[in-house]
């Protein structure tokens, strides 16, 4: 059973790919009056124009313009940026880990941090810890992540000046790429200054990005804990004097926990779309920047490939984490 | 009966009425009360609200109306807070107070825009797959699927891209991201209505299928999705602001939040009264749309109207 299910789900993906890969298709072919004129950018010469005509097939018919679309994708030929000048698909490919560095790191903490306070607010329902942290979690949900990253950058690297404003890492100190994640490779190393540095340049991004995702994840945990603690069985526990550390820790945070599993996979969209602005303001070499420097000069190759590389990140995570609820949850498979 | 007896017939009849909306509204005072972070945003989003209704009837009592657009006071160039210019002044020297004011007319304005056009085509969709039901739905609904499976701003960036700057392009591309929670919304509010007695009597008296659609099902289904969108305001409002922010919304001059910080990055860290305050109005406005929804939300679901019984540990 859960076999076909896993089964059902890999298609799944495969399905969304094609409708984003489609709806790309239509973006640049179908909508604008003049394809080339967008794919070349907005100074191109009439050279580059034609190029970007004959690149993109806009002299045969539209069925054959759509393969010709899907051949492309398929090999990995997604086209020039207009910026760097360089092939879409390895400037992605070379931006990832950066991305994905500064996504994990924002996920835990949203994660570590948002569990057991949402545990403590609904144990302490009603209570003045429960309204502080309430009101925290609103005012988390409702701050713009762009302007909250401009803010911090104000506060913690220009006025205090305890924190570096940008960057990834401190200029000459970078390790030896392994994985591409700084801190996983300055570890491997043993290289303790570059771990240093790109901790203290990761604090600022990071807890930016996990600001709206904390804030959500409080409200989720917070409205577990309050549906176990309104069932008969925690009455029952508590009636036959069994301790409330254990009730708490045995029965209470493990119902609650389920319920997290299902939002880590829609926190990662929340995550992935602040990641843009977050990378931008703080100068962070990764995807999101590559995509907000895109939008700014009108990038639309880079643009583009970056929404494919998204789109297919976003559902294989989903993907994983339904797969690993119904490992946790027999029910969802059937 | 009697014509007159009849008149009286109404008369009591709306008297009733009358009576009933009295006590429903003496009700919601009351639930207001108990829940001051409701109130709140009620008080934030009527406040926003008249800004806005201001902002449209009579531009001219803002502080520099003229600041509103692209004027020029090179004598003021990034002049700091002062009692004349209390959020100081930008890269032109406009007044950020008067363009920030200006700007609640706008992202007001756009974020329903947003909402209605979403939900305009979330509701088309809904109807069309809970009514005709069989491969039409199971084809529209693999769509919506596909859809909320994308993260949504970043689909929005793709079409504000190709559909190129400005205010009215960003709105399409959101809204165009925007519909399929509505339509599975209505998709199932429909399917709940669509066996009803009175849509089978509709149906057996002859009526067309898109009579049925439009008079009496539309009407029975669309109650849940419009309450769900005007409590997503507050989500389309920042996002209309992220995508400002990245040079996909509002062109310059106009004063939308998200475009002025996007002007504002530049000046940093000396000026930061140009960012802060844009930024700070974002920030309420959502804040209000999420407590009121919140609020709202709670009303609206009786399981929370008794108040949860928590057993204290």
């Amino acid at each position: 059973m859960l076999a076909a299910y896993i089964l059902k789900r890999v298609a799944w993906i495969f399905f969304v790919i094609f409708v984003v890969v489609t709806i790309t298709y239509v973006l640049t072919m179908v909508i604008p009056a003049n394809p080339a004129l967008l794919w070349a950018g907005p100074h191109a010469t009439k050279e580059q124009i034609e190029k970007a005509a004959k690149y993109l097939g806009l002299d045969k018919p539209p069925f054959e313009r759509y393969l010709m679309y899907w051949r492309r994708f398929l090999t990995g030929d997604w086209g020039l940026s207009i910026h760097t000048k360089r092939p879409v698909l390895a400037d992605l490919a070379k931006r990832i880990p950066a991305t994905m560095e500064l996504g994990l790191s924002a996920m835990i903490i949203a994660i570590a941090l948002g569990v057991p306070l949402g545990i403590l607010c609904g144990v302490r329902y009603e209570t003045w810890v429960d309204h502080v942290l309430r009101i925290f979690s609103l005012a988390g949900v409702a701050l713009p992540t762009f302007w909250l990253a401009i803010m911090m950058q104000l506060v913690f690297s220009y006025w205090l000046g305890i924190l570096p404003s940008t960057g990834r890492i401190d200029p000459g100190l970078a390790p030896k790429t392994i994985t591409g994640f700084y801190i996983i490779d300055s570890i491997l190393t043993n290289n303790i200054p570059a771990l240093i540095s790109s901790l203290k340049h990761l604090v600022l991004p990071a807890l930016a990005l996990a600001t709206g995702p904390l804030a959500i994840i409080v409200r989720v945990t917070r409205a577990a804990v309050l549906d176990v603690l309104s069932r008969e069985h925690v009455k029952t526990l508590l009636v036959y004097g069994m301790p409330r550390r254990v009730i708490l820790m045995k029965y209470i945070a493990k119902s609650a926990g389920l319920p997290v599993v299902t939002v880590i996979g829609l926190e990662f969209g929340y995550v992935l779309a602040g990641d843009f602005v977050v990378e931008l303001v703080f100068d962070w070499p990764g995807l999101g920047r590559y995509a907000a420097e895109a939008c700014l000069t009108l990038d639309y190759p880079a643009i583009m490939g970056t929404v494919i590389v998204v789109a297919i990140i976003y559902v294989v995570v989903n993907t994983l984490v339904d797969i690993v609820y119904a490992f946790l949850d027999p029910r969802i498979r059937y | 009966m009697t014509y007159a007896s009849a008149k009286l017939v109404m008369k009591e009849l709306s008297r009733a009425r009358i009576r009933k909306l009295k006590m429903e509204l003496r009700y919601a005072l009351i639930l207001l009360k108990r829940s001051p972070l409701t109130l709140a945003g009620l008080i934030i989003i009527g406040t926003l609200s008249v800004i806005a209704l201001i902002c449209t009837i009579a531009p001219q009592i803002l502080p520099y109306p003229e600041d509103i657009g692209s004027a020029t006071h090179p004598e003021l160039l990034h002049c700091p807070p002062s009692p004349e210019h209390p959020f100081g002044c930008d890269y032109l020297g406009r007044d950020v107070l008067t363009r920030v004011i200006y700007g609640t007319k706008i992202s007001l304005y756009a974020g329903a825009l947003v909402v209605l056009l979403g939900l305009s085509l979330g509701t088309l969709i809904g109807l069309i797959a809970g009514y005709v039901g069989g491969i039409v739905d199971d084809v529209l609904m693999r769509i919506t699927d596909a859809f909320l499976s994308i993260p949504g701003l970043v689909l929005a960036l793709a079409i504000a891209a190709t559909l190129g700057r400005g205010l009215m392009n960003a709105i399409i591309a959101l809204a165009v991201t925007w519909w399929p929670w509505y339509a599975r919304l209505v998709r199932s509010c429909t399917l709940a209505v669509k066996n009803e007695l009175f849509v089978l009597a509709a149906r057996i008296m002859g009526a067309r299928s898109i009579v049925i659609m439009l008079k009496h099902i539309l009407p029975n289904a669309l109650g849940p999705a419009i309450i769900n969108a005007t409590l997503d305001l507050g989500f389309a409002i920042l996002a209309l602001a992220s995508l400002g922010f990245l040079g996909l919304g509002a062109t310059p001059p106009t004063p939308e939040w998200g475009a002025m910080i996007s002007e504002a990055r530049k000046y940093l860290p000396n000026m930061w009264w140009e960012a802060t305050f844009p930024g700070l109005m974002i920030f309420l406005a959502v804040l209000g749309f999420n407590l009121l929804g919140d609020g709202l939300r709670d009303l609206l679901d009786p399981k929370f109207r008794r108040g949860a019984r928590v057993w204290r540990i």
